[in-house]
């Protein structure tokens, strides 16, 4: 029954539809050119699973830009993250089948709240240490960036047993180079930035900053790149 | 009793849109060539310069520039074009050493200038002399040289001939016709002579009159033959406006307005517009006493450019108008310093060139010839400064290359209102463009039609691909006119492309496909047959010697650089990405044909022929689901529609098999699973093309690569033991400066004893186009 309801599905996204318009008048500017012969973006079909669940996403559907390897960015599209599988959803709007973006061909992409401004930024990185044999690309939200960076990789995990999700999330900063995993104390901004320790500890108490809270852990990150802190 | 005003032959409306599309968005292209008349199978370099129309500045929006060669049938027979980077770019070509002597029109233009008239793109006339002697006398040209059909132009200051007014009537003689005339020309009322003028070797003559109404006039060249040719003058009106620019300093520009329309209209001002490129720039009243107003213009008050200066009557009706150029920036003043000016062979010449009046952030892109000169065949030869400011903007069709004006607006007089382009693109203001800016790439458009109806065919899917080891398709659907647009890739240059219709019911055979060839030809409009001077045949001879003999001794610089077209290889991964899982057939035991291949190797892929019809379907483990409808089956990167031309293949054959057996969305498409097929030959069989795709090449010529030592220019010197006829002495197309910096540049003298001319064109970043000329004589 799901074979035949996937395939009746796809034969109804085989149809075009894009329908029948007359080209604009040419002398759209680059802009329009631009959105006009958009890059095509690929996808794999995603199939729901879990249905319900919906902390396997991180947002709902929300429009977003999507910057490509080859310098390309595609815009406006409907974008879900999908932080079990750590997979980036597209819903296309002409019959709003889903589907898996290939990690492959992506830099990073931005999601939109519905006035316009940014939900949330989220690069495709490698954070393969010296020691790892193969590449490890993740999508990492950016949280703050700049001589110190900070990220958050939105995990979700489940519970082999009762196939319970639940959040997993693991946050790294940038610094030297490397990406290291990091859990949110005090201290580990101290323990990375030995030379700006008494700077870090001023920032902290002056802005009476909790840095177990993500939030305040921006902040924190966000005052130290700026040097505005003391 | 009443004063209706005509000019020309229509009413123009006043224009007081500023029509973006056709007006700011707009460019010129300007060329410097490096020599003036070319032999067949010479090499041509030039460097070609495109501006922004109104602000002259280079590299606003296109990336492509076209050229095309046409003879004087208006046939391409050379077309070629260029990628160009921020409105500059050198380049050099090879003319056929096939075509044979005549008069051929260079026109370079980009896709967004095809949206005016050819008229306005840039057009060079070339004599080149056919590599093989002819016993050529006279040469076809084509009659668009003559300004359309009138070789003769008449035109009185603001359009019109009022009873008891005075005014002057420009009079033109196209560049051709010059050498048939007698040089004066007669003002003749009803076959009695007035008065006669001389016609200079420029063309351009004018007379005062003062007509009278009812009377017919005409202005009568006598030709050389014994003939002669008339032009009536327009009607004289009984009652009417005239506008004159009667006077101009380097701070305003005086205006007379005349009327004998006072006493019934009891007026006292009459309104003047000044519009700037379809934009009213300045709106002002002219008091009028005793029949007659005075107006002076503060040049600072009005834009610098050509503007038109419309004379409204009471009723807001155009009553009359003329062009004028008001000049106001200071030019850039190009200071060159040669050691001496008299040279012998195989000489050194020593230059040094500097720029005055250049702003601190200003930098200026120049290129140099040093050239024989030849005699006068140069037709419509601008320079960069008087074709970007002026002729760009005018349609003359004069020989405006050795003429000194007094002023520029002493030419603008002759210039009828309807063939200046801003005005034409005013009048357009409602029009669709037909043709994208290409500041992305190159748009390969097209339409389709049925075969047997003609009709065309709308809402059908297009792919595009090309034979490549990786797959890179594209698609797009045709409008409600049939047609369909793709903006090309680089990796997609030089490369066959294939197009296909996907997804119909209409049989690929039965498609007529008709692909935008980029051209930009005129009309033709006939030809005729010109004399050629003795003076001028014995150049053309020679010319022809020059070159076979620099052929057969061509010295070899070190600099030769490859122009010719390569085919790009495409590199990156195929747009379906990771496939899950690709098979190299060179691993395994030899297999015979695909459904051999497909049923040991490829677990997941189902090739059948059932009832004669093969199909390709995909299992996708995943979802545990055997897709009912074919797969996209893509052969070296382009889809197939008919799986038979698979079945021959075997693993001595097939390189690579990826496969992706979920099923893929791409843009709006789905497909049921992807089987790419990539072959040791890498092509596509030609009868599956010829049945079921267009195939269509977009070359690009690969613009020269010019060191950054500047060693492409020819300021070699050729050793002692080979014959040295350069008629090019010295050509650098990538000079700039920057500042009051100064430039030094030498090369060597020929074995020619003649005069050659340096010419030099150029722009700043500013917009500021600069020129200069400037003769050096060879002698023993």
């Amino acid at each position: 029954m799901k074979n035949i309801l996937i395939s009746i599905g796809l034969c109804i996204g085989s149809i075009f539809f894009i329908h029948a318009q007359d080209y604009p008048c040419k002398c759209i500017d680059s802009k329009s050119l631009e959105e006009y012969f958009e890059e095509k973006l690929t996808a794999k079909i995603f199939v729901y699973s879990y249905s319900g669940n919906t902390i396997q996403y991180f947002n709902e559907w929300l429009k977003g830009d999507i910057y490509l390897k080859d310098g390309n960015v595609v815009k406006n599209k409907n974008l879900r993250y999908r932080g079990f599988g750590d997979q980036l959803i597209w819903a296309r709007n002409s019959d709003f089948q889903t589907g898996i973006i290939d990690r492959d061909n992506i830099n990073g992409f931005v999601l939109y709240n519905k006035d316009n401004s940014v939900f949330a930024t989220f690069k495709n990185l490698n954070i393969k240490n010296e020691n790892d044999k193969n590449d490890n690309f993740q999508y990492l939200q950016v949280l703050a960036e700049g001589d110190l960076s900070f990220y958050v990789f939105r995990r979700i995990s489940m519970q082999n047993s009762t196939e319970k999700m639940f959040v997993d999330y693991i946050y790294y900063m940038y610094v030297n180079d490397k990406f290291i995993p990091v859990k949110l104390r005090r201290t580990i901004l101290c323990r990375l930035l030995p030379q700006d320790k008494a700077l870090i500890k001023s920032i902290i108490r002056k802005n009476r900053l909790n840095t177990r809270n993500e939030t305040d852990m921006i902040k924190a990150v966000n005052q130290y790149n700026s040097r505005d802190g003391l | 009793m009443g004063c209706s005003y005509k000019i020309g032959s229509q009413v123009q409306p006043v224009p007081t849109l500023d029509d973006d599309c056709l007006i700011n968005r707009n460019e010129k292209v300007f060329i410097h060539f490096d020599g003036t008349l070319y032999a067949a199978g010479e090499s041509v370099n030039f460097k070609a310069y495109v501006v922004n129309a109104v602000t002259l500045k280079p590299g606003i929006y296109s990336n492509i520039l076209y050229f095309e060669l046409c003879n004087y049938k208006e046939e391409p027979v050379l077309c070629w074009n260029t990628n160009i980077t921020e409105g500059i770019v050198s380049d050099r070509i090879e003319i056929p050493d096939t075509l044979k002597t005549g008069m051929y029109t260079l026109r370079a233009f980009t896709n967004w200038m095809r949206n005016t008239s050819p008229e306005y793109c840039f057009n060079k006339y070339i004599l080149i002399a056919g590599i093989a002697k002819d016993e050529v006398r006279q040469i076809p040209v084509t009659e668009s040289l003559y300004n359309g059909n009138n070789a003769i132009e008449i035109y009185p200051e603001g359009g019109t001939l009022v009873d008891g007014i005075g005014n002057r009537i420009g009079v033109s003689v196209s560049s051709v016709l010059m050498d048939e005339i007698q040089p004066f020309a007669k003002l003749v009322l009803d076959d009695s002579l007035i008065e006669t003028f001389s016609i200079p070797k420029s063309g351009i003559g004018s007379i005062k009159l003062v007509p009278v109404y009812g009377k017919k006039y005409k202005i009568v060249i006598d030709l050389k033959n014994g003939m002669s040719r008339s032009v009536s003058l327009p009607e004289v009106v009984k009652n009417g406006y005239t506008i004159n620019l009667t006077g101009e300093d380097e701070s305003n520009m005086f205006l007379k307005v005349y009327t004998n329309c006072s006493q019934f209209f009891n007026f006292r001002n009459l309104r003047v517009l000044f519009v700037y490129k379809g934009k009213i720039v300045l709106d002002t009243n002219v008091p009028i006493e005793n029949d007659e107003g005075s107006l002076i213009v503060e040049r600072k008050s009005i834009p610098r450019g050509l503007i038109s200066v419309i004379l409204l009557d009471p009723a807001n009706n155009i009553a009359c108008q003329r062009l004028v150029f008001n000049d106001t920036e200071e030019k850039i003043d190009v200071n060159l310093k040669i050691n001496k000016e008299n040279f012998t062979t195989r000489d050194k010449v020593e230059m040094e060139l500097g720029l005055n009046n250049m702003n601190e952030d200003e930098e200026a892109f120049f290129s140099i010839s040093v050239r024989e000169t030849t005699p006068n065949i140069d037709y419509s030869d601008n320079n960069i400064t008087d074709y970007f400011q002026y002729y760009s903007d005018v349609y003359l069709g004069i020989n405006s290359g050795d003429i000194n004006f007094d002023s520029i607006n002493d030419l603008l007089l002759l210039v009828r209102p309807e063939d200046y382009v801003w005005n034409l693109a005013s009048e357009n203001i409602n029009r669709t463009c037909d043709y994208f800016v290409e500041d992305k790439g190159f748009v390969l458009s097209g339409q389709i039609f049925h075969k047997t109806t003609g009709k065309p065919i709308v809402n059908s899917m297009i792919l595009l691909a090309a034979a490549d080891s990786v797959s890179h398709i594209d698609y797009c659907k045709t409008d409600s006119l049939g047609f369909f647009y793709f903006l090309l890739k680089p990796e997609q240059n030089n490369k066959e492309l294939i197009l296909q219709i996907i997804y119909d019911t209409i049989k690929a055979g039965n498609v007529k496909w008709e692909i935008d060839s980029k051209h930009n030809t005129t009309p033709y409009q006939g030809y005729r047959l010109i004399a050629l001077h003795d003076d001028l045949l014995e150049y053309i001879d020679y010319a022809r010697k020059v070159t076979l003999t620099n052929k057969i001794y061509e010295f070899e610089t070190g600099n030769e650089t490859d122009s010719k077209i390569t085919q790009t290889l495409n590199r990156g991964r195929s747009f379906y990405k990771t496939p899950d899982y690709s098979i190299i057939l060179s691993d395994y035991t030899e297999l015979n044909n695909f459904k051999e291949i497909s049923d040991n190797l490829l677990s997941t892929v189902k090739f059948k022929k059932r009832k004669g019809v093969y199909s390709i379907h995909l299992y996708d483990p995943e979802t545990d689901n055997e897709w009912e409808q074919d797969a996209l089956v893509l052969l070296n990167g382009v889809p197939l529609t008919n799986f038979s031309y698979l079945e021959s293949l075997g693993s001595k054959k097939i390189k690579r098999i990826d496969v992706c057996s979920s099923n893929i969305l791409f843009g709006d498409l789905s497909f049921f699973g992807i089987v790419a097929i990539y072959t040791y030959d890498n092509v596509i069989p030609e009868n599956y093309l010829r049945d079921n795709a267009f195939v269509f090449r977009y070359e690009v010529h690969n613009p020269l690569n010019i060191p950054e030592d500047n060693s492409l220019n020819t300021a070699y010197q050729v050793p002692a033991n080979i014959p040295d006829f350069r008629k090019i002495l010295y050509w650098n197309p990538s000079l700039n400066i920057k500042d009051k910096q100064a430039l030094k540049l030498e090369f060597y003298t020929s074995d020619l004893r003649t005069c050659y001319e340096v010419n030099i064109q150029g722009i700043t970043s500013k917009g500021r186009p600069f020129s200069l000329t400037k003769k050096i004589y060879i002698s023993k």
